[in-house]
Order: structure tokens, then C-alpha cells, then sequence
């Protein structure tokens, strides 16, 4: 062993190579050449150690550079810390390619090492017998002055190009210089060989400059580095990964807290005199909150800590007074507090202060964005509405349902924003309620809301109501795009469906006004226009309706939403004909929300049709009213139902139940349309599917289950629904029917007797899904109107299907549909012949399960686990 | 090979020529006149037609895993034409009553020459 040597570590040798050789072309040896180089001159003795690692080091970089970039580094690395790197290498593999793990392994080589290390004496010497195999060798010896010199030149360079390439952890590439750096650095060798190694590790691309840069600082701090990667690394890897969370979120979760405490204190005794406090002090707690969004959190939050029960409270009112009139904000974040809130508790009479304290609670920024919408676009209905003593009602459930629509807001916040909320509290309790559909929060909350609505209404009819509906049409809107836009529209359609029948009271003016706010703002401006033409007309109630409604559809076409929202739509309607009753418009009232959650499902599922949209309102609202309220008038128009079972399928699945509840309360009509469309779901599965028939057969009969089928397929892409369908139906069984139809009230069934008929193959398959696949394979645009012709043709064609199957079974003296019945049937039809077995058009066309399932295979249903390959 | 296709033109050339007699039949009856190259297309149809019924047939008798193609897979075919339909199973049910009544024929004659011989034996033994 080299006294010298023994004690140099390979940095120092490298070094010492860069130093003293003088920079040279790279040489263009092979690798081959250079092993055999290397291998000639086994013993560095001629050679100093430093040289010889120059010479690796050059090779190396040569390599890497004609190679590949990993590849050099790593051997001037291996040849650094060879001293017996090619022993366990399959060297000449290394030597070609210049793997990671050649150098590493090299580098660990050179640990053990230690004192050997670098230098290329003893790693030379040991090298030897290895080197004939093993690129180490080369490595360690090949080094000529050549080489060196080549190693130099490049080794330079590339650390100034490995800097400049950052790269991710612990890549490092293998620099000379920033090794030497780290050498000097290293007092000990060991650590060299941790950084060697490292370095080795590293060296895999050129490109890390970071990582030589790693390396030289972690040579100063982590001279006792470990193979793991530097820290620093990892933060920064991190870092990317870090989601800069807003803190709004935190906020609102402690203001959240704040005003639900708050509320939950003040809860019952707030209502009147909260709510007459607001009136008062409408216009100067509104007027403080004309601030942008985060300034309105902040306002909020501060009049909430502030304040006690009372001027909470009064805040609250304010903001909901203000509302409509300032601050669209403060009503979506009162939507979203009372979202929040509702959520949290169930609805309080200390709605108003809930909402105070939800729109103190700087909730989210989303809560402000609504509110700064809100702000914007009219705050006066808002107040007005707030007047009546209902006002506490609604201001409850305004707060509910503020918070429910700001949670919605949040989501939609922009579009909140730009939705005025002229009715802040309409919007409020609308959204609330659509959020509370939405998000399956207290029922209670919505009827808060809607008695807010209607208490709204009740007092400022025009101004108010316009606002309100504005707001809620906003916030309905808004909810609607937040989740699908379509079903904003559809929900504005509904919205404004609504509102025209319903235009009980005062409604036109209002809705004129939200639909001007609503123009403005919105992406949702389509969706608000209508609503806002619709609202015009129709009354303030229409609109709470309506809005609710919208809600409702947007929360029906949610799919997320409609699973809860079916249970909320459905209390929902209770509560708003509570609400009703109490209002003056409680009939337009029942109508509307009943409508509007009936026309909200439709408005998801018939995006295209916005008159439909605006029939499925009223029917919807009648919908709505023959649902558990029965209490309700029956406004719609018998349109409804139908458009209904259209939203309804859309969400089949997740409403199910739900839906089923809310959807045979509303379509008795739409039953038929239901089950069709939930016929022609399970037709459309394939034969395949036989068995699922029967399930089918026991979702026919639920109205519901054709609904939600229908609107989900419709909302869904042709194949998710198909899956959906068909998961929701083999889930949905008899007793998720049987629930249904029993949580269903009278009412429901009795809407149901009527339309029950259910007419098998109504609809073979679902229209959208029939719309999908057929447009797929036309060439040209393909009119919505040609359904009617397809499904007639859909149903023969599977009629016939399932006569000639029949009758290859008897021909066969069977009773039973076989495989083999298929086959036949397949080649009568031509796809298969001689020369395509089935197997093969399973294997084109079919999904893996299915195919397993067709085709035997060793490993079809069993588990077979490969062996691991090394 | 190409006595295949000469096979198959002889046999087109046949149908043609049945195809053509027919129309000539059914045009004197609706006293129309038929192009030839109606009757060359009605021909042309038939005998793909023929084709596809064949390879149906043994399909039906292979479903049914017989080797032999009856009655019953002829009607299977035919199943779908409603009057060509109950026109074979007019003519199947004919063909099976013949085909009982041949049977009976065939035991009474196998009965009567079976007296027969008795009686012919009897007579030789009285002989």
C-alpha cells in the first residue's frame, strides 16, 4: 500500500490530478480501450495516485461525456474510491455503461477501504486481478496522462455545467473541482468516501449541479454525511411540494367557531330583537362592511368578537340587511357562515347572530369572495327583507342558509362575487338550502332559510326580493357552477322557470333586479340572466323559491350533492311550505321550492333546456309541493315531473335514496320517464348483464331510482354512468327501494300511483348515454331530437336479440341462454367468421374483467403473484 | 380450384336459368315484362342467398351438435320471413304425415308378408 497514498483520500488525489495535469482534448477511447490501458498498467506504480485517479477521473468524464453523463462521473468516482470497485462489479458491464451502481459500488469499495481509498496505488494494486474484469480497473489505472488531462478539461467544466443543473436530491454529479472542494474540507476520509459516495451517487447525472453544490456545502456541514440525501434537499423537494394553504381557511375555522358559540349563546334570544336591532342599525353596519372581501371578513370578525349577543346579533341583522342592499359579500358569508354554522348546529333561532358571526367569521376567502359580490351588486334588498319580525326567522335560517351558501359560495366564490346578492337572506337561505342539499346540512337550516326567504320577501317585497333573489340566484348560481356549470344554467332556468310561475307576489320586480345583479356578475351570467328575468317577474317569495329551487337543482345536479340533497330538498320543501304558510306567498312559496328543487334536478339534467328548465320549474314546484309538503300548492305546471326524473337520473347513485325520496315526491310523471331511462340503463348493459335485470326491474319501480339514474347518466359520461348505474343498482336493491318508498310520504306514493304504470322500455337506455354513443359514431352533428327514433329502433333490435336467442336455445332442446347462443347469434350477424374467433373480438372490445371472465385464463380468479425478477 | 369456380359457374348458370323461367312465368302472369338484368340480379341474390343459408344451417346443426342438418334447422332459418315461414311448416307437417303413412305402409306390408309366409309355410307344411 502506498504510505503516501493510503492516507490521500481519493479527493485529494483528484485534486491533485486536476492540478497538476494540464488540460487536454477528451479522450475519445473506448472503454474497452482504456481498460485495456488500464489493465496494461495494472500497478500505478509508475503512475502517482493522483495521477491515476486523474486518469480515471478523465476517463470517467470522457466516458460520461461520449457515453453518457451518469456514466463519467461515476468513473472518475469508482476509479477515486477503487481500490476495489471492479472486484464485486461485473465490471466490464460497468465499464460500458458506467452505471450508478459500478461507481457506487466503487465508492463503497473505497470505503471499506478507508485509508486506501483514492489513492490508486492500492486500489490499483488490488485493482489488478480485478481489473481485467471490472471497468474499475480501468478505472483505477487508466489514467494516462491522456486521460488525465482529458479529465481536467472536463472535469472543470462540468462542474460549472453541474451547477448550473440543479437537480433534485441527492443526485450529485461528480465534479472534481467541487470534489476537491469538499475534499479540503473533509478532514477525514471516511467522509470522503461518505461524499465519494454520495458523489458517486450523484455523479449518476452531470447535470446536478445542485448537488455538487450539495455537496460542497455538505462537505462543510456534513462532513459526516451519510449515504442519505442532503436536507437541504429534501426541502427543497418539498417545498414544491408544500401547498401554500391559504390562511383564510384558518381563519374562517376560528371565526367559524367564534360565531357559532356566539350564536349558539345568543341563540333564542336574539331572534326579534337581534333582527330589529339590524334594521336599525342596517345601514351602518352594512356600510362597514362595503369593504373588499378580506376587509369585510375582517369586519366581520371584529364586530363578532366585539361585540356581545346583541350587537352581534345586530351585526348580523345588519349584515343581512345590508346584505342585499351593500354587501353582496357579508350574504354569501353569511351563506357560508351559516353554512358553516348550520353544520355545525342546527339551525338556531340565533340564526341572525350566526349569521352575524358568520359573516364576522372570516371564514374563507371564499366566504368573502361571495360577499364582496355581494357588496357590489345591491345590498339594499337585503336589508329590507330583514325588516319583517320573519326577518329573525330568516335571518336564522338566512344564516343557515348563508352559511350553507357561503360554505357553496366558497366553492363557487367568484361567482358569488359577482352575484349580487340583492337578497342576501333569499340567497342565503337558498343557497343554505342548496348547500344544506348540497352538503346534507341541517334541513333545519334551510327552513330558516326559507323562512328567511319568505320573511324577506314579506318585507321588502321589491327591493329586497330582488336582492334576495339576486343574491340567491347568485348564490344558487354560483353553487351551480361551482359544481357543474350546466346545472347553473339549468338552475338559473329553474330559477327564472320558477320565478315566472311563481311571480305570486312582487316577484317580478325583484327578480328583475337579481337578474340585473346577476347579469353583471357572474360567469354564471347566463344562468343569472335568466334568473334574473325570471326572478324579475316573479315574486320575492317566487324567488326564495326559485332560488331555492335552483339551489335545489344545483344541488341536485351536483351528484355530489344530490345524494343530500335529496334528504335536504326534501326537507327542504318541508320547511319552505312551512315557510309558505307563514309568508304571505306561502303558496308561490310552497310552489317555488318545491318546483325549484324539482326544476334544480332538471336544470342538472337537461342542460339544453332552458324551457324545459323553466316548465320543470313550475312542474317542479308542484313537484315540490306534492312531495312531503303536502301542504304545498300545487303551482307547477305538469310539466314538471317529467324534466324532473331527467335531473334525477342524473345522479342516480348518489341520491339514491335520497333522491328516490325527494324524486317520488316529484315525479310522478317522472316516474315513467325514470324508469325508462333506468330501463334502458340496465337494457343497455349488455347481455352480460342479464343479472342485473332483475335489479332493474325493482329499480323501476322506483321513480326515484329512474331518476337518478337518468340524471346521473346524463351528467356523467356514458361510461361512468353505465358503471355507476350499474353499481348503484346492484347496490339499490329491493330494500334501498323499499326505504325509499317508505320514507317517502303519502303524498309521494299517491304521485306515484297515478304515473305508475311502468312501461318497460319506455326508454331502452338512457338518452344521454344513447346521445353519446351515437354522436361518437356519426360523423356529423347529431340532433337531440332523434332519441325518440333510436330508442324505437333500440327496442326492436333488443326485442329481436332476445327472440333469436330464445330460439337457439330451444333449437339446441335448451332452456337456458347459453354462450354459445351468442356465438351463434354473433356469426348470423357477421362479426364473427371462420376467421375471427370470439376470443379474439373479447380480447378487442371488452374490458379486462370482463374478458377474464369469458376467457379462462390460469390466472383468472386466482391470485397469482410473479416471481420477482431481479 | 378453378374447378371449383367452374363448378360454381355452371351452378350460377343453372339458377339463372331457373330465375329466368320463373320471371317468365310470373310475367306472363302479371303480364309485365322483366328486364334481364332484373333476372340476372334475382339470380345473382339467390345464389348468395343459398350460400348464407348453407353455412347457417350447418351452424344450427352444430349448435343443436348434430351432424346432420333437418327440418328444424331449415325452419330456424326461415324463422324471420313470416310466409315462407308457415310455408315450410306446412310442408314439413305434409312431409311428416307422409312419412308416417309410409311407415304404416311399410309395417302393414311387413305384417302382411309376414301372414303371408306364415301362410306360405303353413301351406307347405300342410303341402
Amino acid at each position: 500500500m502506498d504510505s503516501t497514498e493510503d492516507d490521500i483520500s481519493a479527493r485529494v488525489l483528484l485534486r491533485r490530478v486536476l492540478h497538476t495535469e494540464l488540460p487536454k482534448s477528451p479522450v475519445t477511447r473506448s472503454a474497452t480501450n482504456v481498460r485495456r490501458s488500464m489493465r496494461l498498467k495494472n500497478t500505478p506504480g509508475p503512475e502517482s495516485p493522483g495521477s491515476a485517479l486523474r486518469h480515471r477521473l478523465k476517463k470517467k468524464l470522457h466516458e460520461s461525456a461520449s457515453l453518457s453523463p451518469l456514466p463519467s462521473p461515476k468513473r472518475p468516482r469508482s476509479a477515486l474510491a477503487n481500490t476495489n470497485p471492479p472486484v464485486t462489479a461485473p465490471s466490464p458491464v460497468y465499464d460500458e455503461d458506467m452505471t450508478t451502481r459500478g461507481l457506487l459500488r466503487g465508492i463503497i469499495q473505497m470505503e471499506t477501504e478507508a485509508s486506501l481509498l483514492m489513492s490508486g496505488q492500492p486500489a490499483l494494486q488490488e485493482s489488478e486481478p480485478n481489473q481485467a474484469e471490472s471497468s474499475a480497473g480501468e478505472r483505477t489505472e487508466g489514467l494516462s496522462g491522456v486521460e488525465l488531462s482529458d479529465l481536467t478539461l472536463n472535469t472543470e467544466p462540468l462542474t460549472q455545467v453541474v451547477r448550473g443543473l440543479s437537480r433534485k436530491k441527492p443526485q450529485r454529479v461528480f465534479s472534481v473541482s467541487a470534489f476537491e472542494e469538499q475534499f479540503d474540507q473533509l478532514p477525514d476520509n471516511t467522509e470522503d468516501i461518505s461524499r465519494v459516495f454520495h458523489k458517486g451517487d450523484v455523479s449518476q447525472e452531470k447535470g446536478d449541479a445542485s448537488q455538487v453544490l450539495d455537496l460542497s456545502s455538505d462537505s462543510k456541514s456534513g462532513l459526516n454525511l451519510t449515504l442519505k440525501t442532503p436536507f437541504v434537499e429534501k426541502r427543497i423537494e418539498r417545498a414544491g411540494l408544500q401547498r401554500k394553504v391559504s390562511n383564510r381557511r384558518l381563519q374562517s375555522v376560528d371565526a367559524f367557531d367564534e360565531a357559532v358559540q356566539r350564536c349558539l349563546e345568543q341563540g333564542p334570544n336574539q331572534d326579534h330583537s337581534v333582527f330589529q336591532d339590524g334594521k336599525t342599525l342596517e345601514d351602518s353596519s352594512w356600510q362597514k362592511f362595503t369593504l373588499g372581501l378580506s376587509d369585510v371578513t375582517e369586519l366581520y370578525v371584529q364586530p363578532k368578537k366585539d361585540d356581545t349577543m346583541g350587537p352581534s346579533a345586530e351585526n348580523e341583522r345588519e349584515h343581512e340587511l345590508e346584505r342585499p342592499s351593500e354587501i353582496p359579500d357579508s350574504e354569501p358569508l353569511i351563506q357560508e357562515e351559516k353554512d358553516h354554522e348550520l353544520e355545525s348546529q342546527d339551525e338556531e333561532e340565533v340564526v341572525h347572530s350566526s349569521q352575524d358571526d358568520v359573516y364576522l367569521t372570516p371564514e374563507d376567502d371564499i366566504v368573502l369572495a361571495p360577499t364582496q359580490a355581494m357588496t357590489e351588486s345591491l345590498p339594499e334588498s337585503h336589508d329590507m327583507e330583514l325588516q319583517d319580525g320573519e326577518f329573525v326567522e330568516e335571518v336564522e335560517i338566512g344564516n343557515v342558509v348563508e352559511i350553507e351558501y357561503e360554505n357553496v359560495v366558497e366553492t363557487e366564490d367568484q361567482e358569488v362575487v359577482e352575484i349580487e346578492h340583492d337578497s342576501v337572506e333569499e340567497v342565503e337561505d337558498e343557497n343554505v338550502e342548496d348547500e344544506n342539499v348540497e352538503e346534507a346540512e341541517d334541513e333545519n337550516v334551510e327552513e330558516a332559510e326559507d323562512e328567511n326567504v319568505e320573511e324577506v320577501e314579506d318585507e321588502n317585497v321589491e327591493v329586497e326580493n330582488e336582492n334576495v333573489e339576486v343574491e340567491n340566484e347568485n348564490v344558487e348560481d354560483e353553487n351551480v357552477e361551482v359544481e357543474n356549470e350546466n346545472v347553473e344554467v339549468e338552475n338559473e332556468n329553474v330559477e327564472e322557470v320558477e320565478d315566472e310561475n311563481v311571480e305570486d307576489e312582487n316577484v317580478e320586480e325583484v327578480d328583475d333586479e337579481n337578474v340585473e345583479d346577476e347579469k353583471v356578475e357572474d360567469e354564471n351570467v347566463e344562468v343569472e340572466n335568466e334568473n334574473v328575468e325570471d326572478e324579475k317577474v316573479e315574486d320575492e317569495n317566487a324567488e326564495e323559491v326559485d332560488d331555492e329551487k335552483v339551489e335545489d337543482e344545483n344541488v341536485e345536479d351536483e351528484e355530489v350533492v344530490e345524494a343530500e340533497h335529496n334528504i335536504d330538498t326534501s326537507q327542504y320543501l318541508v320547511q319552505i311550505t312551512r315557510r309558505a304558510h307563514r309568508s304571505e306567498g306561502g303558496g308561490a312559496v310552497l310552489g317555488i321550492p318545491g318546483t325549484a328543487r324539482v326544476t334544480k334536478s332538471f336544470g342538472a339534467g337537461l342542460n339544453p333546456r332552458e324551457k324545459d328548465l323553466l316548465d320543470f320549474v313550475d312542474e317542479g314546484r308542484e313537484s315540490l309541493q306534492d312531495i312531503p309538503d303536502e301542504e304545498r300548492e300545487p303551482l307547477g305546471s305538469p310539466e314538471f315531473p317529467p324534466p324532473h326524473p331527467a335531473a334525477e337520473l342524473s345522479t342516480p347513485e348518489q341520491r339514491s335514496q335520497q333522491h328516490e325520496a325527494s324524486v317520488a315526491e316529484d315525479d310522478d310523471a317522472q316516474e315513467e320517464l325514470n324508469q325508462s331511462e333506468e330501463e334502458e340503463l340496465m337494457d343497455s348493459e349488455p347481455p352480460n348483464h342479464s343479472p342485473q335485470f332483475p335489479q332493474e326491474e325493482e329499480e323501476e319501480e322506483d321513480d326515484d331510482d329512474d331518476a337518478l339514474s337518468a340524471e346521473l347518466s346524463m351528467k356523467t359520461p356514458a361510461f361512468v354512468r353505465q358503471k355507476r348505474v350499474f353499481t348503484s343498482r346492484t347496490t339499490q336493491s329491493t330494500p334501498t327501494v323499499l326505504k325509499e318508498v317508505n320514507t317517502g310520504p303519502a303524498p309521494q306514493v299517491a304521485k306515484r300511483g297515478p304515473r305508475q304504470k311502468r312501461q318497460t322500455g319506455v326508454n331502452v337506455l338512457p338518452k344521454s348515454y344513447v346521445m353519446s354513443v351515437f354522436k361518437h359514431f356519426a360523423k356529423t352533428k347529431v340532433a337531440s331530437d332523434v332519441y325518440p327514433a333510436i330508442n324505437e329502433i333500440l327496442k326492436k333490435y333488443f326485442e329481436r336479440l332476445a327472440d333469436d336467442l330464445e330460439a337457439y336455445a330451444t333449437h339446441a332442446k335448451r332452456k337456458t341462454i347459453e354462450v354459445e347462443d351468442f356465438e351463434l347469434l354473433m356469426r348470423r350477424q357477421g362479426f364473427l367468421t371462420d376467421t375471427t374467433p370470439v376470443n379474439i373480438l373479447i380480447e378487442k372490445y371488452l374490458p379486462m374483467e370482463y374478458r377474464k371472465l369469458l376467457i379462462p385464463v390460469a390466472t383468472s380468479g386466482n391470485k397469482v403473484i410473479p416471481k420477482q425478477r431481479r | 380450384m378453378d374447378e371449383d369456380a367452374a363448378q360454381k359457374q355452371r351452378l350460377k348458370a343453372a339458377v339463372h336459368y331457373t330465375v329466368g323461367r320463373l320471371c317468365q312465368d310470373i310475367s306472363a302472369d302479371c303480364e309485365k315484362q322483366i328486364t334481364k338484368q332484373t333476372i340476372a340480379a334475382i339470380a345473382e341474390t339467390a345464389f348468395r342467398q343459398c350460400d348464407i343459408f348453407a353455412k347457417d344451417l350447418e351452424a344450427f346443426a352444430r349448435h343443436a351438435k348434430r351432424h346432420t342438418v333437418t327440418v328444424d334447422d331449415v325452419k330456424l332459418t326461415a324463422r324471420r320471413t313470416t310466409a315462407l315461414y308457415n310455408y315450410i311448416q306446412q310442408k314439413s307437417e305434409e312431409l311428416a304425415l307422409n312419412n308416417q303413412e309410409l311407415k304404416e305402409k311399410r309395417k302393414k306390408n311387413a305384417a302382411k308378408r309376414k301372414s303371408k309366409d306364415m301362410e306360405v309355410e303353413e301351406n307347405e307344411l300342410e303341402d
